[in-house]
């Protein structure tokens, strides 16, 4: 029986903003288990990062909010901590690497500094030499000297400073990683070079990962199990087999896959799904895909549809039924 | 009628400038404080252009009255007299005219020609930009008070000078606001486009550079206002602006220095008026700046 | 490293020079002879020509200004047209007031403004955040003269706690500095307040929460070493503004500084004193601004390095 690392439980998550409140995350469900990468897919804007930020608690602070649902970590329920005890699971138990690497280093402060402060900060009994021991070796696993370590962030170049970024994520070993787009901002050519190097660090480590992303091939090298989002719902989730193979797919997910230019074929024209994503402040009752859906029916527009479950692979549609 | 493509990139430009307008004063307007900040200001103006209907200028302003000189706030007099028997209140109403028209003629003196300079600057660039700037580095450099004592101890006193003084230390500015602007316009797209449909320089400049510069400049014209008012009281009180009998706070707090012990009530009163009249004009600068780019609010 | 600082001196010095430039240019468009005004109203038309033609009042501009810089550079401002004697000695003798006088204002401005400002960023949008807010621009719209008035009145005039006039004691300094400060404190609150929440949107603070890093630790490390950078360097532009105002609080307090001098010099007409002094006051100014320049390049790794490599030849 395997372990769960994770369990999201009806999670809903608003945003106030000037211009009403937006519903980004809506009854979320999901579970990671140990030792495993799931891939969470989805369009911009259709609540993958809130659903990190909302694990991590780091939700804007007077805008974002968690409206109802439960997240349970490591057998511990988050919303029931206080700020202190989240700062200390933050970086040690559970870390985020964000999208853009350019940005997201502190740039007056030396790279060895900040590997260094996520180490001490979780291991205040450490001595200075143990900590710079294990700064070394952290960048050794992530490919850059040890030596340059007194450098700072501006003098790498954007593919190096997401290794550090990695580093600083995984230097206390955690036992979940949320990894929000880490190689959207990435030449492709460093985007593989920095894939492997995560599959490796994350089996060392044995660290469970939630691979947030758009590009299905990314998630194709690293996932075991994938869970498509649309509007703030989970449409569909299964392992990589289910969700890449087979006939039965919700419809969004047979869009995005037909979306995807093959190189094998002559085509045309791309075939994007048509229209957009409903307005996160005003979603319809229904189905959130009904607008766009090809095989919509009436039922659809106002019950909204449940997960239904076939072994490892669920789909949220009443084609299925 | 078939608009032209050239048509059709201007009226963007435009069409841009009309829809923005309307949610800029949208915006402005939810700030309780800078619409009383221009509430303030438009009191301010009304009582310096109504002045002569309901007040008495020689009588009660300029004329020596010995015989009702330094009485507290009363009745007849609501802000009481001066060491001369001249009416407060009075005074204090045509220092607004004072106050506004001059830092109005310089704030549009030191808008028209440093704007021009600014623009110059930034749309030409290179030797003329360096040149230019060179020159306004320099100027803002002295401190305005500085410049204007300068200016002032080589003229002499005088409204004239004065003016001179002030247009003088406000020209970097508005070059350096009007600049920043053009620098980051000119490098947007429907710059080139309206080129390529050979729209020439100057065409570029009305339509296109212009309408985009209104708003900072306009924010900078309000803090300079501020900066202004706050100047020429400064430069009146130490009595290198204006001739003495003329109405101004700055000047009018220099004459109760003498009395002010007993008759604090001359000293406070001037003061009151020009806090408030610069208060104005920060609160509506402040107002208009967030009006402008929400964004920076949150 | 010397080289760079020899450029950024070399660049000071040229706009001293053109400040000089500029104010010695207005300076001669001063109407009346200063021959004449030395000699007095009795003196004959050829003695008048002849000093002229001593003092080199023929020359043209240019001539006459690197005179007079030639001159400066050797010690010699000129001679007061009021007293006669040299100006670089009373100046040098009223300088260290109007210099304390800027460094209380300035000092305790910044070391109460800043930690205030930034209280505020952290606490945006809360009581504390909007009344510091208003008061810091009802700060700015007080002319400092009246300020310093209204504090003499007060604890001076009325309670007698300090003294009215003068610097006889050191007491004496701490109405005008108090009065300075307030002024620059609220443009220097404003100021670290927009930078601080400029630099909290950044995501390399975000970053540093993710780390599990306590608020406090994120505002003091992260925050403020980058905020830091753009505060110091305002106020260091601040400061000649500063120096402004200060010229005016000392005459309503009768500080025997530059300020004062100026502005009796100017009342006077003594053009030689007004030049000299203004001359100084403008190279307080450049100095002040070149080392907020130096200590930027000190605490800003960015360029720093980029000066390091090129030395090296990286790049």
């Amino acid at each position: 029986m395997t372990e769960e690392i994770l369990k999201i439980k009806n999670l809903k998550v608003i945003y106030k903003t000037d211009t009403g409140i937006v519903n980004a995350v809506n009854n979320l469900s999901l579970t990671v288990n140990v030792g495993e990468t799931l891939g969470l897919v989805g369009e911009t804007g259709a609540g993958k990062t809130t659903t990190a930020l909302s694990i991590m608690r780091l939700l804007p602070d007077r805008i974002g909010c968690v409206d109802s649902g439960e997240i349970v970590l490591d057998d511990m329920e988050l919303f029931k901590l206080t700020d202190a005890d989240m700062q200390l699971l933050r970086g040690n138990v559970v870390s985020m690497i964000f999208q853009d690497p350019m940005t997201s280093l502190n740039p007056v402060i030396c790279v060895g500094d900040q590997i260094s402060e996520v180490i001490q900060l979780h291991n205040p009994d450490y001595n200075k030499d143990q900590i710079s021991e294990e700064v070394d070796e952290m960048f050794r696993l992530v490919g850059i000297p040890p030596e340059r370590k007194v450098e700072f962030p501006h003098q790498f170049s954007g593919g190096m400073k997401q290794r550090i970024v990695i580093g600083i994520a995984l230097a206390c070993q955690p036992k979940l990683l949320l990894a929000d787009e880490p190689t959207t901002a990435l030449d492709v050519t460093i985007q593989a070079q920095i894939l492997d190097m995560m599959r490796e660090l994350k089996e060392k480590f044995a660290t469970s990962m939630v691979l947030i992303t758009h590009d299905l091939g990314v998630v194709a090298e690293l996932c075991d199990r994938v869970a498509i989002m649309y509007a703030g719902e989970i449409i569909e989730i299964g392992t990589l087999m289910d969700v890449y193979t087979g006939d039965q797919h919700h419809p969004y997910t047979k869009g995005l896959f037909g979306s995807i230019p093959n190189l094998g074929k002559q085509e045309r024209r791309l075939h994007p799904i048509d229209g957009l994503m409903p307005d996160p402040t005003q979603l319809p009752d229904g189905c959130k895909f009904f607008e766009r859906c090809p095989y919509r029916m009436d039922k659809c527009e106002k019950s909204q549809p449940y997960l239904l479950n076939f072994d490892t692979h669920s789909i949220r549609c009443f084609l299925y039924e | 009628m078939k608009i032209s493509k050239e048509q059709t990139i201007d009226n963007q430009s435009i069409y841009k400038q009309q829809g923005q307008l309307a949610s800029v004063w949208l915006r402005f307007r939810k700030n309780k404080l800078a619409v009383l900040g221009l509430l303030i200001f438009l009191i301010i103006v009304v009582l310096s252009i109504t002045a002569d209907l309901w007040l008495d200028y020689d009588k009660q302003a300029i004329e020596h009255n010995m015989g009702i000189r330094l009485q507290s706030p009363n009745s007849d007099h609501l802000f009481g007299t001066d060491q001369y028997g001249r009416d407060v209140f009075t005074r204090i109403i045509y220092g607004t005219r004072i106050s506004l028209l001059i830092s109005l003629l310089t704030i549009v003196l030191s808008l028209v020609i440093g704007g021009g300079i600014g623009a110059m600057a930034g749309y030409f660039g290179g030797r003329l930009d360096s040149l230019l700037m060179r020159i306004m580095d320099i100027l803002l450099s002295i401190p305005a008070i500085l410049l204007a004592l300068t200016i002032v101890a080589a003229l002499g006193n005088g409204i004239l000078n004065l003016i001179i003084a002030l247009t003088v230390s406000t020209i970097p500015r508005f070059a350096y606001i009007v600049r920043s602007t053009v620098l980051t316009i000119k490098d947007q797209e429907f710059i080139e486009a309206a080129k390529a449909y050979g729209t020439n320089n100057i065409q570029i400049i009305i339509k296109h550079i212009i309408p985009n510069i209104i708003g900072p400049t306009i924010v900078q014209a309000t803090t300079n206002m501020a900066n202004t008012i706050l100047l020429i009281s400064s430069l009146s009180y130490v009595g290198l602006g204006l001739p003495s009998s003329i109405p101004e706070w700055g000047a009018m707090i220099s004459d109760a220095k003498e009395n002010m012990r007993h008759f604090a009530y001359l000293v406070y009163i001037p003061g009151i008026a020009i806090v408030i009249s610069v208060m104005a004009m920060n609160l509506i600068g402040d107002g208009l700046r967030d009006a402008l780019d929400p964004k920076l609010r949150n | 490293m010397l080289n760079f600082v020899t450029k950024r001196i070399l660049s000071m010095l040229l706009v001293v020079l053109g400040i000089s430039f500029l104010i010695f240019s207005v300076m001669s468009l001063s109407p009346g002879d200063p021959a004449q005004i030395i000699l007095g109203d009795g003196a004959s038309q050829e003695d008048i020509a002849e000093l002229r033609e001593e003092m080199g009042l023929n020359d043209n501009l240019l001539v006459r200004f690197f005179r007079y810089i030639w001159n400066a550079i050797q010690g010699d401002l000129g001679n007061s047209y009021r007293t006669g004697q040299a100006v670089l000695v009373e100046l040098l003798n009223r300088l260290p007031n109007t210099v304390l006088l800027a460094i209380f204002g300035v000092g305790a401005a910044a070391m109460i403004g800043v930690p205030i400002g930034i209280i505020s960023a952290v606490k945006q949008y809360s009581i504390i955040d909007n009344v510091t807010m208003v008061l810091a621009m009802v700060m700015t719209s007080i002319p400092a003269f009246w300020l310093g008035l209204l504090l003499m009145l007060r604890f001076a005039l009325g309670w007698g706690v300090v003294p009215a006039i003068g610097v006889d004691t050191w007491q004496g300094y701490i109405l005008p500095s108090v009065t300075l400060a307030i002024g620059n404190m609220a443009v220097i609150i404003r100021m670290t307040r927009s930078t601080m929440l400029e630099v909290f949107r950044e995501d390399y603070i975000r970053t540093a929460r993710a780390k599990g890093a306590s608020k406090r630790s994120v505002v003091l490390k992260h925050a403020l070493r980058n905020a830091l950078l753009p505060i110091i360097t305002t106020i260091g532009i601040n400061f000649g503004i500063q120096l402004g105002g200060a010229i005016v609080v000392e005459t309503v307090f009768s500080i025997p500084g530059l300020g004062t001098l100026i502005i009796t010099s100017v009342r006077q007409k003594d053009i030689p004193m007004v030049m000299g002094a203004i001359l100084f006051v403008a190279l307080m100014i450049c100095l002040v601004t070149f080392l907020m320049d130096i200590l930027y390049t000190f605490l800003d790794p960015r360029v720093k390095i980029k000066k390091r490599q090129k030395q090296m030849g990286v790049i």
